[in-house]
């Protein structure tokens, strides 16, 4: 039987689809690929805030198999914070010694931090 | 004629330099997918250049230098520690799942709702002698349930405790690898590439097993930790651990009968294990140390799996040496239906069966009172499937429920290090990508700088060949 590509069930399938995706890009945090994966948790975002204003609120909402889709999404998107903070923590870590190597170090003896860009926070 | 061998030599110079820096490209190359192999590069660097003097300019080669990052290394080498971790506890419990089924079809759970079961049919008709022997049939089946989950827990220790031996045999075998490689560094060989990539192939290789640091000495050895502070490999010094299945002065059993746990023991003697926190002897440690025991017990507890065998075992003994097998007069009290060894309580699993004495009409169905019911104690144990009385449970748990809980708990902790596991085999390809890009070989890169060398030695070799050719006409010239 096809499935309702619309039905909550395919949205969520669609969504898990959508954030494989990002940890895949993941696995290889250029920035390219960062912003590629920015770009699919945009999307994944949005069509998680339509798959919420479409579901009926109240008991009517109940759909056990949902919520165990959704569980296992929710697996998925705590894999991708996973690989952001190891991509952040080999980042961080680089640009400290980047610091202590060619920005010198503070009057304290301490290195000097390197000078940041803006930050970008993406809040699933 | 001197301003013409000058040049001569000056180009030969040149020649000879673009000739390292292709053998650097070539070996580049050739070692794209070498483990552990870092990029290499040959600087040119200038040679003095005077026309009036004696300095006739020219190119030469600087030292050899590897784009190796130290920061990437470790990072991947902490990376695959941990996968190592989630592969090891991921592998174990899935093992250990398959052992406690939580269907109540069959196993454990089966066989105590098949003994319930004939319990109540005997309470109906306490005088049938086919009931009694269902009775007794299914006992034997609980029995046996118990002896399997226990012989199979003890296999699982068994062929941990072995697993443990063989990292450990692998962990100094790896060590001694290093030990040798920094005697070649020591030797002369540092700068080699070829030794440079095996040494830190070995260390990914090694850090599978066991958390490691390594950090390079002034002299270009390796210094490997383990644990981050027991010493590996310092130099030419190799410093073996082992493994001790003791129970350590400092923490004397308080189990009698239990097995010892698994020490790490370092090279100066000392417990060593609870620095191991990541790697496949990590998890192995933790299975064996932690895991097994909570079920089958150890030299510090009895284990889930043999109170529960004792609780059942004693509670259904109980109830029948309670009752009377018949009137009398004199009454004739009850018989135990279970045995088990006594004095060792974490082989109450193991060695539980039904009393090789006893026979179906030995029964007791009578509960003397008061108030005296002829079919008493058959439904007391009849009612331990649903028990009302705290006796009959354990922990506040019925036998079925005390059983789920300790099934899902291994399910729980087998889903989660499955799912840690996906996570980590992508943190790993992370890792090792950060670390190609900072360290590792680019073909593209290489091939670029192939072609810009082999033009430059290309256009060289041509310039030689005809001052080759000048200078034999020059001497066939004055001879």
């Amino acid at each position: 039987m096809a499935r309702d590509k619309h039905s909550p069930a395919a949205v969520v399938h669609e969504l898990r689809a959508t954030i494989r995706e990002a940890r895949t890009l993941l696995t290889n945090p250029t920035a390219e690929s960062l912003d590629a994966c920015r770009m699919r948790l945009e999307g994944a975002v949005e069509a998680l805030g339509l798959l919420r204003s479409s579901l009926p609120s109240g008991d009517s909402s109940r759909d056990g198999a949902l919520a165990a889709h959704l569980a296992s999404l929710r697996t998925e998107i705590a894999g991708v914070q996973i690989l952001l903070d190891s991509a952040a923590a080999f980042y961080s870590g680089w640009m400290r010694l980047a610091a202590s190597m060619f920005s010198g170090y503070t009057a304290n003896g301490n290195p000097a931090p390197p000078e940041t860009g803006c930050r970008v926070l993406v809040e699933v | 004629m001197s301003g013409l061998f000058s040049a001569l030599n000056t180009s030969a110079g040149a020649l000879d330099a673009f000739q390292r820096v292709l053998d650097t490209i070539q070996s580049n190359v050739a070692n794209a997918s070498t483990p552990g192999y870092a990029r290499q590069s040959m600087p040119l660097e200038a040679l003095p250049f005077d026309s009036s003097g004696n300095l006739p300019g020219g190119v030469t080669t600087g030292e050899m230098q590897s784009a190796r990052d130290q920061f990437a290394e470790q990072n991947v080498r902490q990376q695959v520690s941990t996968l190592g971790t989630l592969e090891q506890s991921s592998q174990s419990l899935s093992n250990l799942e398959l052992n406690f089924n939580v269907s109540s079809d069959s196993g454990i759970p089966g066989a105590l709702n098949q003994l319930f079961q004939n319990f109540s049919s005997w309470s109906v008709t306490p005088g049938d002698g086919a009931a009694r022997q269902s009775v007794i049939d299914a006992a034997q089946q609980v029995a046996q349930s118990f002896q399997q989950a226990g012989a199979n827990l003890a296999k699982a220790s068994s062929d941990t405790g072995q697993q443990i031996q063989q990292t450990v045999a692998q962990i100094n075998s790896l060590a001694s690898q290093l030990q040798a490689d920094n005697q070649a560094i020591i030797q002369g060989h540092r700068g080699d590439a070829g030794l440079d990539a095996q040494i830190h192939a070995t260390l990914e290789q090694l850090s599978e097993f066991a958390d490691v640091t390594a950090t390079t000495t002034p002299d270009g050895t390796i210094t490997v930790l383990l644990g981050g502070q027991t010493p590996l490999v310092i130099g030419p010094n190799q410093y073996n651990v082992s493994v001790s299945f003791t129970t350590p002065a400092s923490a004397p059993p308080t189990v009698a009968g239990g097995a010892a746990p698994a020490r790490l023991i370092d090279a100066q003697g000392s417990d060593i294990t609870a620095n191991i926190s990541q790697g496949q002897l990590a998890g192995q440690l933790n299975f064996y140390n932690q895991v097994l025991p909570s079920l089958g017990g150890n030299a510090y507890q009895q284990g889930s799996l043999n109170l529960m065998a004792q609780s059942v075992a004693d509670r259904i003994n109980q109830i029948l040496t309670s009752g009377n097998i018949s009137d009398g007069p004199p009454p004739v009290p009850g018989v135990p239906l279970f045995t088990y060894t006594a004095g060792s309580p974490t082989s109450v699993a193991r060695t539980l069966a039904v009393s090789s004495t006893i026979t179906p009409a030995q029964l007791a169905a009578i509960a003397p009172g008061p108030p005296y019911v002829s079919n008493g104690t058959a439904l007391q144990l009849a009612g331990l499937a649903s028990p009302q009385n705290p006796a009959d449970e354990i922990s506040g748990f019925s036998y079925a429920q005390f059983y789920g809980n300790l099934a899902a708990g291994i399910g729980r902790q087998s889903q989660d290090a499955q799912s840690q596991l996906s996570v980590q085999q992508q943190t790993v390809a992370q890792a090792r990508n950060l670390r190609s890009q900072s360290s590792g070989v680019s073909l593209n890169d290489e091939a670029a700088q192939l072609v810009q060398f082999q033009s430059a030695y290309d256009a060289n070799s041509k310039m030689v060949t005809v001052l080759d050719q000048l200078t034999q006409a020059t001497i066939n010239m004055i001879q």
